[in-house]
């Protein structure tokens, strides 16, 4: 698929993040429980340092299998001095040109250029993960259009 | 680039990082790297680091650059250690990106504590933007 015809509907981005919960489950060789029961458990344990990381796999995985082959991406998990605040910013490469794909500028303050590499949410529910990964693909594709 | 440019610039960017709205006393790179060293709580204002190797970066190739940094902590303090990702915003490409083994890594990691740390990333930068 080439990235520059991408098409997805919400429908198919809530079958994806499915298809990847499972897929990540298997991997980690884990009893079936659901995303929903996973969801309920995350707010309170999200400041243990290895819980939220299954959040950013569960979003690039998906946007990778709408995208239809696999991305570079780093992501920061944010935190303030009293923990992790439930956001987190993503910066996406496209390991075939080393293009950053979610890079804006701005010039918010009417006089200097500001550079964005990093698309960022929080995540609190299953909604917030869906929004993100709409978010993500918006960005990567709006990106290759103008490429 | 000689070490001595390369302290002058981290010197006057941590000068005008730090500048902006801190009330103590100011000091120099080299003693905030000191007391980072000691002091690693959460409190810490450990983001001046990396914007002031960004900044002497910036001065030193006279060119802007899309950074994206982050302060590396575990579940009590800063680690020392911090992840940058650089990008040239006229080709949109990811200076720190390298591949290896198959797949493409985008950030890079240094460990920052002293000034030769500090001297040593902005050198790693600086060849970064000339290969590029």
């Amino acid at each position: 698929m080439q990235l520059e015809q991408l098409t997805y509907t919400e429908e198919q981005i809530k079958r994806a993040i499915e298809e990847v919960w499972q897929e990540l489950l298997q991997e980690a060789d884990a009893e079936d429980y659901s995303l929903e029961e996973y969801l309920k458990h995350y707010r309170k344990y999200w400041d243990d340092p290895e819980f939220p990381n299954d959040i950013p796999e569960l979003i690039m995985r998906t946007v990778e299998k709408i995208v239809g082959r696999p991305l570079s991406w780093y992501c920061e998990l944010v935190r303030d001095p009293a923990g992790f605040t439930g956001e987190y910013s993503f910066v996406v490469v496209d390991p075939k040109t080393q293009k950053c794909l979610t890079y804006r500028q701005s010039t918010f303050d009417g006089v200097n250029v500001h550079h964005f590499l990093n698309v960022a949410g929080t995540v609190v529910n299953y909604e917030d993960i869906v929004r993100l990964v709409i978010k993500l693909l918006d960005q990567i594709q709006s990106a290759l259009a103008d490429a | 680039m000689e070490r001595e440019k390369i302290l002058a610039a981290l010197e006057t960017a941590f000068a005008e990082i730090s500048g902006a709205g801190y009330e103590d006393e100011p000091e120099t790179f080299a003693e905030f790297l000191e007391s980072f060293k000691k002091f690693r709580d959460p409190d810490f204002p450990a983001y001046w680091i990396p914007y002031t190797i960004e900044e002497a970066v910036e001065m030193l190739t006279d060119r802007n650059f899309g950074w994206h940094e982050d302060a590396l902590k575990d579940e009590w303090s800063y680690t020392g250690e911090f992840s940058f990702i650089c990008v040239d915003p006229e080709t949109l490409k990811c200076l720190t990106a390298e591949r290896s083994n198959g797949s493409c890594t985008v950030s890079v990691v240094f460990p920052i504590l002293s000034i030769d740390d500090a001297v040593q990333v902005v050198e790693y930068f600086l060849r970064l933007v000339q290969q590029a």
